[in-house]
């Protein structure tokens, strides 16, 4: 990561406000299921879908299909790479919106 | 290029806040602090002796114990069955298995600690002063909630503050002052847990077999 991170060097996968939304709820859990997305998202059955196939082919998210009953389940949980994606991100957000004093180490 | 900040500490706080969505923990503590009000109820049963003052504060600390470990099993019964059909299942990250017990051990000597504390103040700054002092402790622990941007927790510790405040002015004798604090600390608890459920339950229905989702 270069000292001085530009809007450019943001992850567009994850910068991607629903994207966004999804991977922080996420990270902030061991494991979800679609309807806890879908409930807290506010997103659509498909738009929600479409975003979890992205995140799933970039390696960030991975999901489990299991059954509740006789009701289908699709498990969501953050990979490491995607925890890492996440602490990333917010790290170089939190240097372009607050960025260091000039001559702080 | 600028963009406005997303609101991730908002969002982060989310799964923690979905914990408490449904009132079932709430109703939970309320439960565990009747069952204190019991344990001070049986201690004055017991036939008086130098080591009553020592059965107590065990009593309760096993009490405290037992109560969190059932509450928390029944808590996530209930959630299988009312709150994850309705709007999602979630894990929580876990701490690890030696954290855990250590967790464990804190909590039983901070129970231990703390209902000695009682007994000793009880002594020393006298009975009566000791539903002000559990009040404002257990006060501070709800309004600590406050990190989840909850006010119902609030509410509850203003509660929990007066009814320690009330029975001080009070003072009923030793140990209905007890009794009564966690008595109407647990109803309090109950009630306000009862209210959120309520209002969960209205806003929210079962998935339906036919509209389970299909991501």
């Amino acid at each position: 990561m270069s000292a001085t991170p530009r809007w450019q060097d943001l992850d567009r996968l994850i910068h991607e406000p629903a994207r966004l939304m999804i991977v922080t709820l996420l990270y902030a859990v061991e494991e979800a299921d679609f309807l806890y997305l879908l409930h807290e998202t506010g997103l659509t059955k498909g738009n929600l879908s479409t975003h979890l196939s992205k995140l799933e082919e970039a390696g960030y998210v991975r999901i489990t299909k299991t059954f509740r009953g006789k009701i289908p389940r699709t498990l969501v949980a953050l990979t490491p790479e995607g925890r890492q994606a996440f602490e990333t991100y917010r790290q170089r957000l939190s240097h372009l919106i607050h960025p260091p004093i000039q001559g702080d180490p | 290029m600028t963009s406005p900040q997303p609101p991730l500490n908002e969002w982060l706080r989310r799964p923690q806040r979905y914990w408490y969505a449904d009132g079932l923990t709430e109703m939970a503590v309320g439960g565990i602090f009747l069952l204190v009000a019991l344990t001070n109820l049986a201690a004055w049963l017991l036939p008086p002796g130098p080591w009553q003052n020592l059965t107590l504060p065990i009593l309760q600390a096993l009490v405290i114990i037992g109560g969190v470990q059932g509450a928390r099993a029944l808590v996530r019964y209930l959630k299988e069955r009312i709150t994850y059909p309705r709007t999602g299942w979630v894990t929580y990250r876990q701490p690890s298995s030696s954290r855990r017990w250590l967790l464990a051990g804190l909590t039983f000597i901070l129970a231990a600690s703390l209902a000695f504390l009682m007994v000793a103040l009880g002594k020393t700054v006298g009975q009566r002063w000791l539903p002000l002092v559990s009040g404002f402790l257990i006060a501070f622990a709800t309004a600590s909630g406050w990190r989840l941007r909850l006010a119902r927790l609030l509410i509850l510790a203003l509660y929990t503050l007066g009814v320690g405040v009330g029975l001080t002015l009070l003072a009923p004798p030793d140990p209905l002052d007890a009794v009564l604090f966690f008595s109407l600390v647990g109803l309090g608890w109950l009630t306000s847990g009862g209210w959120a459920l309520w209002t969960y339950l209205r806003h929210t229905h079962p998935l339906d077999e036919d509209k389970a989702e299909h991501a």
